[in-house]
């Protein structure tokens, strides 16, 4: 069912058994039709408008990103480098902030137009805007845009100006933040570093500007002062809080037809790690312009259809039944033998939610791959000799985070929190026999966790496991003077993760036999979000198990979000207030660094620190399991939980 | 006639004013915020404000449902939060597939469900009674979720390696692809139905009219068919009508398990699980709109079979 | 049922010619079926069971043991264990208590609150209409769906779902003996018991209902069964009782994931569930026979 968000979702690709020979030298079979089945339908095709993988999976054989993620396996170690698909080549800046793309010419999209720099400029701010509210904005593309900062605060500066103080962050062009105030009234707006000015003609009061601001806002979505509490006009006024400034600027910039320049306010590392992701592809501007005329600033209808410049065209979508892709016989890319791509006339992706049902018809052969294998029917599929199966380690990480603060919720009045103490939460680690979960409840097909994240990541360093040790736990226990039986809640979802009730049944009878009472909540996942995406006051949460998937294959993304103390919720995502300052320090040092081994020592260093400290109980990694028909050659499972059909052929 | 149809008409304009309001109202009363999920996990408050405004979700309830009332009247139940596409179209292409497996179902439950009741009743402890009502007994206590997948095992995998032919395990197309959906969806229905055709058919050949028609020689087949049947049918046309709203509650676990693009799936899939509440909301107005109307012409049915039911 | 020497002798007389049976012939009647008999001892079997489950358990039903995880049947453990190595007898007889508790509470609810509502809807002609538009505002919403939506704003857990199966059939109730008074009130012996100026509510409960008990029972029968079943498919939709609470149904639709490698997981709760639904059907339908007086002497 609906267990795949991208966000917590990606996966490396370790082949246990060859299927990915697509050398130039093989003979491959042109034409024919391929069935794939999903547990879940694509949400949408307009790529501000997903935020679940096997979305993802069918868009990219339609739209394509600037750059793709190739990995390859060296020595065993397994090496992400991003390769040009749209843009041919690209040159950083020495200071690291000016990146700049050459596209490849000559490529046109589905509908005959021509891919140019003002098409990759047309889709990059559609995800930007803040309006557009695309899933991905802030997380994969937020360094892309110059956002206003999400609640500035404003002084009145004379009777009638008020300065407010946004941490806007200047573009290359100057700031393009402007208020347009309805017809009639005459205020004046002028930006000048990080202060907005806005500016009432003579005779007015700082009153009025603030009620003209707000009553001009509904119309024009431009700035939203909502309290100005005391603000009489007299001068002496009390801060005026600016909710809404949409004076909207991204980096990305066209400067000829084939180039685009993206200026970054300060250096960042994992650039292009996020300009693969799917939520950065290049769509035709042709529908997108009209949609955008008539209903600015994010366009509509654009939910159902799309042109790219994919391998595939997409001919049919029937919601909830099926999607038909069929071959773009103009597709730019050649494989190594330099024959046309794709190989395969048409993909239909079928939507299968009942994962019995998905096997039955992978067995019956009426589908040539199922996505999402279930761990336990590995044994009888692999005795199969029609089926090949695809084993795929991942980068989703699951864990059972831990709500570190002092007072649970954190107010005077909060309950005092066992879990702030850091033996408690290594007691918990050393009760927890993670390798019995990944045996038995995982049938094998998952990895203890040995680091917050996964080997594939750029910048993992192996710092644990936490041995099953309860001796250890005990003396923990005792040493932190906890009452015993200790007992602590745990909220965690329900067909989210592959057997996350399981698991956490599992964790509840193991820390059981430490004296620790769990009680479980089960619930619907975004509910759970909710739940736990509090500021420390309001939350109520203990313990909470959830997934993260470092779906840009670099660290920044799986330890920043998670453990920086400037993430902690409501919108980010520390959801257990872990502080460390030395942490802090590191994981904003790793950013900013352009030198790669340094970068890695960096991350080892936090990791290791991130450990020692326990906030989370740190589990396993997912496996993901794609069950292809044998006559199938050449499909790939790429490490975004994303299919790869453009060099597959059927036998 | 036609002045009750008319009454029963009008009777049920309260009855959709109710069922408007109680959908609005409990599809507001769930946990959970819209904005956040529009959002997105990163989403900042100023965002979430916006969002709520943008929506009306931060104007009074009343306020909310006459907006919804009026939309509704124009045939707009507003868009999709997460594909901002209109609900109004999307919800009835889906309530139309299952309305297509509902009906079928609905006819193998009715085939069966008279078949074996008739039997049952007219040989009461026979052993043709025994099978039937041991095999409805079956019928009712097996959870749709577990029959439908042991059907797509014997019928659909098994054949297929036995004999190279096997129904279509899921998904929506040809007619076979409806024989297995359709079976397991029935199922229950068919037990439902047959023995309440029992029972009820039990009680009207102990009456003395039957009796008497026996006793005057009539012959079996026409004393089940001309004189019980028909006066069975009226609680019977309750319970058919009833089953109607046990098919489409059935109908959610059997599209999940067949993948039938169903409206069952799109209320939970993209409508429960995903906080999607004018989903929600269009998809449960719409089957119940469908489900006032099926018992509208059970109504009307009744008054056809009892006639002093329309005197009233 | 009726206590004959306390009623008056004008409504004797009608008694007479319904031909209730007295309240001693009730379980010497029953006892002369063997169906019902052997239903009636698989309910009482199971509600033994499911008293005595704390003492009659081998195993704790919650406690995992990793080792034997899928483990079928042996000796030790007769039904095997489950995918965490619980022993499934355990929770099969820990799980008789919950499953029973939710069809009777929810069979319960539904018809102290829906057959007073279908009585009052079929007798009185006035307050039909107003009753039947509630009825027909809660008939709109097909059962599962209405305890889906109910289960989505009161949260997961058993209690709730006990809930949401119950009210979900109150309709059902309603409408039936709706159907059933609605033909009964136009009988010649109401028309008697009208003319002999008993009250309604006399009427009611004394000449109407134990006339529509065949349909209720039957109705019951089926409901106790049709809870365990919706509970079992809110569990397979994530919506039902709370693990690792042995609950039939969830244990049925988690056991369904391994029912092609290990069926042992699934089908001794599903059998659980089918013998427990056969009790129930197998009494109700010999109470039918017995309770209905115009089956009377043909058994």
């Amino acid at each position: 069912m609906h267990r795949y968000f991208l966000l917590g979702a990606v996966l490396v690709a370790a082949f246990l058994i060859p299927v990915t020979d697509t050398g130039g030298q093989q003979q491959v079979k042109i034409g024919g039709k391929l069935v794939v089945a999903q547990g879940t339908d694509a949400e949408s095709v307009d790529p501000i408008n997903f935020s679940a993988s096997p979305t993802a999976s069918i868009m990219e054989h339609i739209i394509q990103t600037l750059v793709r993620l190739d990995v390859e396996d060296r020595g065993g170690q397994l090496e992400t480098t991003p390769k040009g698909v749209l843009a041919e080549s690209w040159s950083v800046s020495p200071d690291g902030r000016v990146w700049t793309f050459n596209l490849r010419r000559g490529i046109k999209f589905h509908d005959g137009t021509d891919l140019d720099a003002s098409v990759v400029k047309l889709s990059l701010e559609r995800a930007l805007h803040p309006d557009c509210a695309a899933p991905f904005r802030s997380a994969v593309l937020g360094r892309l845009a110059y956002s206003p900062a999400s609640a500035t605060t404003g002084t009145v500066a004379d009777k009638n100006a008020i300065v407010w103080r946004a941490n806007l962050l200047l573009g290359p062009e100057g700031n393009n933040v402007s208020v347009a105030i309805a017809s009639g009234a005459s205020l004046g707006v002028s930006v000048s570093g990080s202060a907005i000015t806005v500016t009432a003609p003579a005779g007015t009061t700082a009153a009025a500007v603030i009620r003209a601001v707000n009553e001009n806002a509904a119309a024009n979505k431009l700035v939203w002062a909502s309290n100005a509490p005391g603000s009489d006009g007299s001068g002496a006024v009390a801060p005026v809080t600016a909710t809404r400034l949409s004076g909207f600027a991204t980096s990305v910039e066209a400067p000829d037809a084939n180039t685009v320049r993206i200026t970054l306010a300060s250096p960042f590392a994992p650039l292009l790690q996020h300009l693969a992701h799917t939520a950065a592809t290049i769509v035709s501007a042709k529908r997108v312009r009209e949609a955008i005329a008539a209903a600015p600033p994010c366009g509509k209808g654009l939910q159902d259809k799309v042109e790219g410049t994919g391998p595939f065209m997409l001919k049919e979508w029937r919601r909830g039944e099926r999607m038909v892709l069929v071959k773009n016989p103009n597709y730019w890319e050649r494989d190594a033998a330099g024959r046309q791509l794709p190989y395969l006339d048409e993909i239909e992706w079928r939507v299968i939610p009942d994962d019995a049902a998905r096997m039955i018809e992978l067995e019956r052969g009426t589908v040539h791959i199922a996505v999402r294998v279930p761990p336990l029917d590995v044994p009888r599929l692999q005795r199969d000799p029609n089926i090949v199966l695809d084993f795929t380690t991942s980068v989703r990480t699951i864990y059972i985070g831990m709500n570190v603060r002092d007072r649970i919720p954190d107010t005077p009045t909060g309950a005092a929190n066992p879990l702030a103490d850091r033996r408690v939460r290594q007691a918990l680690n050393y009760c927890v026999d993670k390798e019995a979960i990944v045996r038995t409840i995982m049938g094998g097909q998952a990895r203890v966790s040995d680091a917050p994240i996964v080997p594939q990541v750029f910048g993992y360093a192996k710092v644990g496991p936490y041995p099953f040790d309860p001796a250890r736990a005990a003396a923990l226990l005792r040493e932190a003077g906890v009452t015993l039986p200790l007992r602590l809640k745990m909220h965690h979802p329900r067909g989210r993760y592959v057997r996350d009730v399981q698991v956490a049944q599992a964790v509840q009878a193991m820390l059981g036999t430490c004296r620790i009472e769990v009680e479980l909540i089960p619930m619907e996942f975004v509910s759970f979000l909710a739940l736990i995406n509090k500021a420390p006051s309001e939350a109520e949460h203990q313990l909470y198990l959830l997934g993260w998937g470092t779906i840009t294959l670099d660290a920044d993304y799986g330890l920043y979000s998670l453990f920086h103390s400037s993430q902690w919720p409501p919108g980010p995502f520390n959801r257990g207030y872990y502080k460390n300052d030395r942490v802090d320090a590191l994981l904003q040092q790793g950013r900013e660094e352009a030198n790669p081994d340094r970068r890695k020592a960096i991350y080892a260093e936090a990791q290791r620190l991130i450990w020692e400290d326990a906030p989370w109980i740190f589990s396993h990694s997912e496996s993901q399991i794609t069950g292809i028909r044998r006559n199938v050659k050449g499909a790939d499972v790429h490490v975004t939980e994303r299919l790869i059909l453009w060099q597959t052929w059927m036998d | 006639m036609l002045s009750y149809i008319a009454r029963r008409l009008l009777l049920t304009i309260p009855t959709l004013l109710g069922v408007t309001f109680l959908v609005f109202a409990v599809v507001r009363l769930q946990p959970g915020d819209p904005a956040l999920e529009i959002a997105g996990q990163g989403a900042t408050e100023e965002v979430l404000r916006a969002i709520r405004q943008e929506l009306g979700l931060d104007r009074p309830f009343l306020t909310q449902y006459v907006d919804f009332m009026e939309k509704l009247l124009r045939f707009d139940l507003g868009k999709s939060l997460k594909t901002k596409e209109p609900v109004a179209p999307k919800v009835w292409g889906r309530f139309l597939n299952t309305l297509e497996l509902a009906l079928a179902a609905m006819a193998v439950a009715v085939t069966i469900g008279f078949i074996a009741g008739i039997i049952s009743a007219v040989r009461p402890y026979s052993i043709w009674d025994n099978i039937s009502m041991v095999g409805a007994l079956f019928g009712v206590s097996m959870p749709v979720f577990w029959q439908g997948l042991m059907l797509m095992l014997i019928f659909s995998l098994w054949l297929q390696q036995a004999i190279g032919w096997g129904f279509p395990a899921t998904g929506r197309g040809t007619l076979l692809n409806l024989v297995l959906p359709a079976i397991t969806l029935g199922t229950s229905s068919a037990a439902i139905i047959a023995r309440m055709v029992r029972s009820t058919m039990l009680e009207i050949l102990r009456q003395e009219y039957i009796l008497t028609a026996q006793a005057k020689g009539a012959s079996p087949m026409s004393v089940i068919f001309k004189h019980a049947l028909r006066n069975a049918l009226i609680p019977v046309v309750t319970v058919v009508g009833l089953a109607f709203g046990g098919l489409l509650s059935g109908a959610v676990l059997t599209e999940n398990v067949f993948a039938w693009p169903g409206i069952g799936r799109l209320i939970v899939e993209e409508g429960i699980l995903t906080r999607d509440y004018p989903i929600v909301q269009g998809a449960i107005l719409l089957v119940a709109l469908g489900f006032v109307i099926v018992n509208l012409l059970v109504d009307v049915l009744y008054a056809y079979i009892d006639p002093r039911i329309r005197y009233d | 049922m009726i206590n004959k020497t306390l009623a008056p002798p004008t409504e004797r007389v009608i008694e007479e010619e319904r031909l209730t049976p007295a309240r001693g012939t009730l379980w010497r009647r029953l006892r002369k079926s063997p169906s019902a008999m052997l239903g009636l001892g698989i309910v009482l079997v199971f509600m033994g069971v499911g008293l005595l489950a704390d003492w009659i358990a081998p195993y704790d039903p919650l406690r995992p043991d990793f080792g034997r995880a899928r483990e079928g049947p042996s000796w030790d453990s007769p039904l095997g264990r489950d995918e965490l190595g619980r022993d499934i007898l355990s929770r099969i007889i820990h799980g008789a208590r919950i499953s029973l508790w939710i069809g009777f509470i929810a069979v319960a609810i539904g018809v102290v609150l829906g057959v007073p509502l279908g009585a009052i809807s079929g007798y009185y002609g006035r307050l039909d209409i107003f009753v039947q538009r509630v009825v027909d505002i809660m008939l709109a919403f097909p059962g599962l769906l209405l305890a889906i939506v109910l289960i989505s704003i009161l949260g997961v857990g058993l209690s709730n779902v006990m809930v949401a199966v119950g009210v979900a059939s109150i309709p059902t109730y309603a409408r039936l003996v709706r159907g059933s008074v609605l033909s009964l009130r136009e009988m010649d012996y109401v028309a008697a018991a009208k003319a002999l100026g008993m009250s309604d509510g006399r009427i009611i409960f004394r000449h109407i209902l134990p006339n529509c008990l065949a349909p209720i029972i039957v109705q019951s029968t089926l409901q106790v069964a049709t809870a365990i079943l919706f509970a079992a498919g809110l569990g397979y939709l994530g919506l039902g009782a709370k693990p690792p609470m042995p609950e039939w149904g969830v244990m049925l639709s988690t056991g369904r994931d391994y029912l092609r490698d290990w069926p042992h997981i699934a089908t001794f709760p599903g059998l659980a569930i089918m013998l427990s639904v056969l009790g129930f059907n197998l009494l109700g339908d010999g109470l039918r026979d017995v309770l209905d007086p115009r089956l009377r002497g043909k058994l």
